[in-house]
């Protein structure tokens, strides 16, 4: 019995790992391989991917997890000889870097794209040839959308952040002054990540600074559980100011969630190795590109007993609102 | 059958007693029935409309606001133009509500157009390219990277965009929603992207604080207004529901539409 679940496992894994899935495409135009978890978290992302593509390029469906060796990735890459790679979450990604290592110097490696995964310029640096696409919305982005959803002002918006949340934090507030967003910053200390430090820096925030809105970043370092409910939980259930938030589990402490929209950011992955293609399998000069497509999710739930005036017009632009 | 019948005949007839009532309610449910499938074979089902416009409105929203001023059809909306053909593929609706350039398809030509949008009564409206920062210089265009709304897939936009512009291999960014053509410029990923005239002053102005410019373009761009196509096997009935139900959509649906009339082409 037990060998038999033993057996039976081991093909499953063979069949994900060696086996991976072909699309239909046009074989002369070259080869895809898409790397992407086991877990189907992101199948709307592979979905776009695969519609933006229309039949471009032959794709190869190659599903990774935890147990997923080193030499099956370098087998499936020495395999297909792709074109091409996507990577999709961070397990690919640190797989693909783990393969990129394990090359002898001077290895030319296929042009890659990653997608859905946090901070992706963190990790790009260490990689060759490739580009991402940033997980992360852009301030002018969501807090265009904050404006146009709340009748208050929102200029002077504020911030907390862990210190490797740093360079984001500050490319995010060049980029927001061309639409007229302040915003105001407070880095916790690395000692400090404690949910002491964490109300100490939104009581300044909303108190001294005086900010229009606060934004909660997805900040993984900064939420975590203890820190979301004896931190920023007890500061914001009181807030009487718009708070945006950066990522789904964050609703509860905001007014406005704005994330990505998984099937656009899958196209948007299309889009570049229609370009990729187009250049001769040259990736394009601008390697880190952001996502443009959102989901607005608005919590009725918080923003009434806040009192926030909303535009009606701005209710027709919603996704969702959590009544 | 004896009433009075002894032990088991009047348990029979007791049972069948019992059951008068039900038998009574089955057959005027029966008649009921009857008389609401004949009318339905009379009249038609309501003709199934599938409506395909970019829009920052999004498709549940419009597709309640739309079913509740047309009651008389089934509506359902699309947001993404992939999700839409998928649709009219699986299960072909009566007819399609989408722009003209979606209607000139060649997977549309089974659908002919009964309706077609007039703004300040003309079928298509001017386009212009926005830019932030500088106006467009025209000897650049070939090098700008252009956000255009997606319609019709990269291949579609990238020859359409082509004809607009009047240059080879032009490069494309395409976007889902209008919104989305502001947020390319925000974050730099398009030089210049190109819209509706009509929306320059009335959305993108109204939503950005960016310093923005207005390129017209020469040989005058222009896009198809929405337009209504029905399947051409879909009887005169459905057809005559279909035209009196959208012309009869008031001022403020229209502006949602970006049309401002209806007109039989």
């Amino acid at each position: 019995m037990v060998s038999a679940i033993v057996k039976s496992i081991l093909l499953t894994a063979l069949v994900t790992v060696f086996l991976p899935t072909a699309y239909t495409g046009q074989t002369d135009a070259g080869k895809l391989l898409v790397m992407r978890h086991a877990s189907n978290n992101f199948d709307a992302a592979f979905d776009g991917l695969i519609g933006g593509l229309e039949d471009l390029v032959e794709v190869y469906d190659f599903r990774v997890d935890s147990g997923t060796t080193d030499a099956a990735v370098a087998n499936q890459i020495d395999a297909k000889q792709p074109d091409m790679i996507v990577l999709m979450e961070n397990l690919s990604v640190m797989k693909y870097i783990k393969y990129q290592e394990s090359q002898p110097e001077g290895t030319i490696f296929p042009p890659a794209v990653i997608l859905v995964t946090l901070y992706v310029e963190q990790l790009m640096p260490s990689m060759k040839n490739v580009m991402g696409i940033s997980y992360e919305i852009s301030g002018i982005n969501s807090l265009g959308s904050l404006r146009y959803l709340v009748t208050s002002p929102v200029k002077r918006v504020g911030v907390v952040y862990s210190p490797y949340l740093e360079p984001f934090f500050l490319d995010q507030k060049r980029e927001c002054a061309s639409e007229e967003f302040e915003l105001v910053g407070i880095r916790l200390e690395r000692e400090n990540l404690e949910p002491r430090a964490i109300k100490r820096a939104l009581r300044q925030l909303l108190r001294k600074e005086k900010v229009d809105a606060l934004w909660v970043l997805n900040d993984n370092k900064a939420l975590t559980e203890k820190n979301i409910t004896r931190g920023w939980y007890e500061v914001l259930r009181s807030c009487k100011k718009p708070i945006l938030v950066g990522a789904e589990n964050l609703l509860e402490l905001g007014h406005l969630g704005v994330f990505p929209n998984h099937y656009t950011l899958g196209e948007l992955a299309a889009s570049l190795v229609h370009e990729t293609y187009k250049n001769k399998w040259q990736l394009p000069e601008k390697k880190l590109r952001r996502p443009i497509t959102v989901r607005r999710i608005l919590n009725m739930k918080l923003a009434k007993p806040a009192k926030l005036k909303i535009r009606p017009a701005a209710l027709l632009e919603m996704d969702i609102i959590v009544e | 059958m004896n009433r009075n019948a002894p032990g088991p005949q009047r348990e029979l007839k007791s049972t069948v007693v019992r059951n008068r009532t039900p038998r009574r309610t089955f057959a005027k449910i029966l008649l009921v029935a009857g008389f609401l499938l004949g009318s339905m074979v009379a009249q038609g089902p309501k003709p199934k409309l599938y409506v395909y416009l970019p829009s920052n409105i999004r498709p549940y929203t419009m597709q309640r606001q739309l079913q509740e001023l047309c009651p008389e059809l089934h509506i359902t909306v699309f947001g993404h133009h992939r999700e839409f053909d998928k649709a009219v593929k699986a299960s072909p609706p009566h007819a399609v509500l989408v722009p003209n350039p979606v209607a000139q398809r060649p997977r549309y030509r089974q659908f002919e157009k009964i309706l077609a949008g007039t703004l300040e009564g003309k079928r298509e409206e001017a386009l212009i390219l926005v830019s932030r920062d500088a106006p467009v210089n025209p000897a650049d265009l070939k090098a700008l990277r252009i956000g255009v709304v997606d319609i019709m897939g990269w291949n579609g936009m990238h020859a359409m965009v082509a004809q607009q512009l009047d240059i080879e291999d032009p490069d494309i960014k395409p976007v889902s929603r209008l919104e989305d053509l502001l947020s390319l410029l925000q974050v730099r990923e398009a030089d210049a992207i190109m819209v509706p005239q009509g929306m320059f002053e009335t959305y993108y102005r109204r939503r950005s604080r960016l310093e923005l410019f207005k390129n017209p373009i020469s040989g005058g761009a222009t896009m198809g207004l929405p337009v209504v196509a029905v399947r051409e096997d879909v009887s005169d009935v459905a057809r005559e529901v279909l035209v009196r139900t959208i012309q009869q959509l008031g001022k403020e649906q229209n502006t949602r539409l970006r049309v401002d009339a209806w007109e039989v082409p």
